[in-house]
C-alpha cells in the first residue's frame, strides 16, 4: 500500500531527538533560547530574509501578522476561497470579516484580478497563499495591492525553498511566513512556524505578540495583547538539524514531480497536471484534476494507492463560513474543488512506488 | 556555584530510560501532533483528576481561550478575574472577545477576594475566573454559592492547580471547566509548552476538541463545526508528561518537605520575611507548593543580593494586570486594587523544585539571613 502520508520518516533521526531532549532537560533552556535564535538566523541566511521570528505554527504566524497589522472588528481581509480553513479562522478570531477571493482560472491559487475584485474601502489586508505546486503570481498581486494601499501577508506555509522568479516565496509580501508542520516540505518534530519580513515595526510587534506581548527584555510587563505562540528549543534544534538535509529532500520532491509529469502527461486532456517548476518551484503535494475524480480515487484505492482530497466543498460553501460568502461567486475554486486529487509526494516515495502508482493511473485511463 | 530557580536534570536522568522508547514509538508512527500519545495522556489525567474529560492543547493560555469560547463567552460579556495573576488569566478573556473586570486579592492567599466579586457583578457578568495561585485554591465554597445564585459560570484558571483538591474535587472541576499548564517549571511540566482543558461538561469538551484542530470535530467525523484555532499538543511533550506523571505525588510531597524547611529556617526572620500562609477554609484541601513565595519590604535589594550569590529568584508579579500597558484602555489606575499593588511590590519566589536538596534550601536561607545582617549593620 502506498500511503498518502508516509509513516515513520523521522525514526532514523531518533538519536538527534534524544540528544535534544537531554539538552533541554539538563540545560534548563526550554523555550525561545539559543536554538530558536540560531534557527531564525539560519532561515535568514537560507532565504535572504531581513528578519525571522520563530513561532508555534503557521496558523500562529498568520494570526500574529494580522494582529500586527492591527486587524480588528470592522476590517475586511481578503482570503483565498480555495484554502485550508486556518486562514479564514485567523481572520474571524480577530473579529474581522473575511472576504473570499476566487482562484485564478485553472489554478489552485488566487489570482490578481480576483483579488482586485474583492477590494473595498474596508479592506485592511490581503492574504495570499501558495498551494500544492502552484505559486501565486506575487509580482502582479503586489502591484494590485500597492495600488490599493493594502498590505499583503504572504502565506508561504508550504513554500520554504521555492522561488517566485528570482526571489524566495515568503519575501514578496509586506510580511510572510512558513510552516514547519510535519508533512510540509521542511517539516519538524511537531508544530512550528516562522515569520519573515523586513518592516522593523511589524516584525517587532510580531516578536512581542508571540510571547504574551513582552519585549523579551523585561519579564511580566505586557505591552501588547499577546499570545503564547512561541517555539521551544527541542523543536528549533530539530529544525536546525533538518535544514541541513532539506535541499536533498526538496530535490527528491522535484524529481518525483518530474516523474509524474513524464509518465502522466500523455493522459491529458482527461487528466490535468499541475505546474511543475523544478527544484526552484514548489513541490509540496502533487494535485491532478479530473472530471472522474471520485471514481479515479476509488480505482487507485483498490490498487493500494492512497490519495487525498483537500478542500471540497470550498470554505465559503461550508455551513460554518457561508455567512461570510455574501453574494460572492467562486467558479474557479468550486471547479478545482470537485476535480482535484492529490497524489503522494514525499522524498521517501520510491521509484517502484511511483511506477506502480502511475501504472494504475494509466490503467484507469486505458479503460476508456 | 549557583542555585537555579528550577532544575529537573537529576530526575530526567532517572526517567530517560522510560522516555526514549516512547519517543521512538512516536517517531515510528503516523502522527507527531495530537495523536495517540496525547490520547493516552488525556486518559491518565482523567484518571488522576477524576475529570470526565481532559483535552490536550498547545499551552494553558490557549486552554483558557478555548475554555472561555466553549463556555460561550464573547462580545459584550464580562468575566471577573483577579488582577494579581499571570497575564493569560486576563488576556484570554480579551482573546475570547470578552471584557476582563478586575478584582483585588485576599492578601494572605493571593487568590481573589470573594466579597470583591460580589461588588463587581453587573448584568453583563457571564463568568468568574478564580485563579489557584502558587500553592492553594481560591475560596471556592462561597464563590460557588454566590455564582449559583446568579446566572454566572465559574471558569477556573487552574493552570497551577494540578494536585490541588477541594472537598475531593480536583481544581478545574468545581465550575464549568478549568485548565492545567505543563509549562516547564510547573508542578507537572514538560520541556516546552503544553496545556490541557479539564471539565465534566461534555459540550465544553466537544467544543474544545474541535477548536484545537481548526474547528474540525472528531466527534463529528472531522467536520468543521465552528471556527477554530491551531492548538495541538506535540506528541513528544505528551510522552514526556506520561513519563513524569507517576512521579507527581512523590514530587508534590518533596516540594512540601522543602517548603517546610524554608518555613522553619525563615521563621528566624519573622517580621522581616513573610512566608506562605495557607488558609483554613473549612474544606478538605491539599495545598501544593508549586511556588514558594515570600514577601519582604526590600524586594529588589534582596533579589539583587541573592543574584550576586548566584541564587535565581522570580518576581511573581512585578506589575498587577490593571496597570499593564496593554490593559490601559480598561481605565483602572494606581490605587484601584491596593492588596494586589502591595503584593506586586513585595513578593519574591525562591528556588523550589523536587530535585532541590535540603542543603540548597539552607544555602538560600543563609543568603537571606546574610542580607538582613547586612541591613542591620547598615
Amino acid at each position: 500500500m502506498i500511503p498518502y502520508f508516509p509513516q515513520g520518516t523521522l525514526f532514523p533521526e531518533r538519536a538527534v531527538v534524544h540528544q535534544l531532549v537531554r539538552e533541554a532537560a539538563v540545560s534548563g533552556d526550554y523555550i525561545l533560547k539559543s536554538k530558536c535564535r540560531a534557527l531564525e538566523e539560519e532561515v535568514c541566511d537560507v532565504t535572504g530574509a531581513q528578519e525571522a521570528i520563530a513561532v508555534a505554527s503557521g496558523t500562529a504566524a498568520l494570526t500574529l501578522c494580522l494582529q500586527a497589522l492591527d486587524i480588528k472588528a470592522g476590517d475586511e481581509v481578503i482570503v483565498p476561497a480555495f484554502c485550508f480553513v486556518s486562514c479564514v479562522n485567523a481572520v474571524i478570531n480577530l473579529g474581522a470579516t473575511p472576504v473570499f477571493a476566487d482562484c485564478a482560472g485553472g489554478q489552485a491559487v488566487v489570482g490578481a484580478d480576483e483579488i482586485a475584485a474583492c477590494i473595498t474601502p474596508r479592506t485592511r489586508a490581503i492574504v495570499v497563499a501558495h498551494l500544492f505546486t502552484w505559486l501565486a503570481d506575487m509580482p502582479l498581486i503586489m502591484s494590485v495591492a500597492k495600488r490599493a494601499g493594502v498590505p499583503v501577508i504572504e502565506d508561504a506555509a508550504v513554500a520554504l525553498g521555492a522561488h517566485v522568479q528570482s526571489k524566495p516565496a515568503g519575501l514578496w509580501g509586506d510580511i510572510g511566513f512558513y510552516s514547519f508542520f510535519p508533512v510540509k516540505p521542511v517539516g519538524g518534530l511537531g508544530e512550528g512556524g516562522m515569520i519573515v519580513g523586513a518592516d522593523p515595526e511589524l516584525m517587532r510587534t510580531c516578536r512581542w505578540l508571540r510571547n504574551h506581548g513582552q519585549d523579551g527584555i523585561v519579564r511580566f510587563k505586557h505591552h501588547l495583547m499577546g499570545h503564547n505562540c512561541r517555539m521551544d528549543e527541542i523543536a528549533a534544534g530539530f529544525l536546525l538539524h533538518r535544514l541541513k538535509t532539506a535541499p536533498q529532500r526538496l530535490q527528491r520532491r522535484a524529481e518525483i514531480a518530474a516523474g509524474y509529469v513524464a509518465r502522466l502527461s500523455r493522459l491529458a486532456p482527461r487528466l490535468v497536471l499541475p505546474p511543475c517548476g523544478g527544484e526552484r518551484g514548489l513541490n509540496y503535494v502533487y494535485v491532478v484534476q479530473s472530471e472522474q475524480r471520485d471514481e479515479l480515487a476509488g480505482y487507485l484505492r483498490e490498487r493500494g494507492v492512497q490519495t487525498h482530497i483537500y478542500y471540497d466543498p470550498i470554505t465559503p460553501e461550508q455551513a460554518v463560513y457561508a455567512r461570510y460568502a455574501g453574494r460572492g461567486q467562486f467558479p474557479n475554486a468550486a471547479r478545482i474543488a470537485r476535480r482535484h486529487l492529490a497524489l503522494p509526494l514525499y522524498p521517501e516515495l520510491t521509484q517502484s512506488q511511483l511506477e506502480h502508482l502511475t501504472g494504475a493511473m494509466e490503467a484507469y485511463h486505458a479503460q476508456g | 556555584m549557583g542555585i537555579p530557580f528550577f532544575d529537573y536534570a537529576k530526575s530526567f536522568a532517572k526517567q530517560e530510560a522510560e522516555l526514549l522508547p516512547r519517543i521512538d514509538a512516536i517517531l515510528a508512527g503516523h502522527q507527531l501532533t495530537n495523536g495517540p500519545t496525547c490520547r493516552l495522556l488525556e486518559d491518565e489525567l482523567r484518571r488522576y483528576t477524576g475529570a470526565d474529560y481532559a483535552v490536550a492543547v498547545a499551552n494553558a493560555s490557549d486552554a483558557l481561550v478555548l475554555l472561555l469560547k466553549a463556555a460561550g463567552i464573547g462580545a459584550g460579556d464580562e468575566v471577573i478575574v483577579p488582577c494579581f495573576t499571570f497575564f493569560s488569566s486576563a488576556s484570554s478573556i480579551v482573546h475570547a472577545g470578552g471584557k476582563p473586570v478586575f478584582v483585588d486579592i485576599d492578601p494572605d492567599t493571593y487568590t481573589l477576594d470573594v466579597e470583591a466579586v460580589v461588588r463587581a457583578l453587573t448584568p453583563r457578568t457571564r463568568a468568574v475566573m478564580p485563579v489557584h495561585l502558587f500553592t492553594q485554591m481560591a475560596d471556592m465554597k462561597p464563590l460557588m454559592q454566590l455564582t449559583s445564585e446568579r446566572n454566572v459560570q465559574i471558569l477556573e484558571d487552574s493552570a497551577e492547580g494540578i494536585g490541588m483538591w477541594c472537598d475531593g474535587v480536583h481544581a478545574g472541576l468545581l465550575g464549568r471547566g478549568g485548565v492545567i499548564s505543563f509549562f516547564p517549571t510547573k508542578t507537572l511540566g514538560t520541556f516546552g509548552d503544553a496545556g490541557l482543558v479539564l471539565t465534566n461538561d461534555r459540550q465544553i469538551a466537544e467544543a474544545v476538541r474541535a477548536m484545537r484542530d481548526h474547528g474540525r470535530s472528531p466527534d463529528r467525523g472531522g467536520d468543521v463545526i465552528r471556527p477554530g484555532h491551531n492548538s495541538k499538543m506535540d506528541e513528544i511533550h505528551a510522552a514526556i508528561l506520561l513519563t513524569r506523571l507517576p512521579y507527581l505525588s512523590g514530587e508534590i510531597a518533596r516540594r512540601a518537605a522543602l517548603a517546610r524547611r524554608y518555613d522553619e529556617r525563615l521563621a528566624r526572620l519573622h517580621g522581616l520575611v513573610s512566608t506562605p500562609r495557607i488558609a483554613e477554609r473549612g474544606v478538605a484541601a491539599s495545598p501544593v507548593y508549586y511556588v514558594y513565595l515570600i514577601e519582604v519590604d526590600e524586594r529588589a535589594a534582596l533579589a539583587g543580593h541573592l543574584a550576586e550569590r548566584g541564587i535565581v529568584t522570580e518576581q511573581y508579579y512585578p506589575i498587577p494586570l490593571h496597570l499593564q500597558p496593554c490593559f490601559r484602555s480598561l481605565g483602572y489606575s494606581a490605587g484601584s486594587f491596593p492588596h494586589a499593588e502591595r503584593a506586586c511590590q513585595r513578593t519574591l519566589a525562591l528556588p523550589l523544585f523536587p530535585d532541590m536538596t535540603d542543603a540548597l534550601v539552607d544555602a538560600v536561607c543563609d543568603a537571606i539571613e546574610g542580607f538582613y545582617r547586612q541591613e542591620r549593620r547598615a
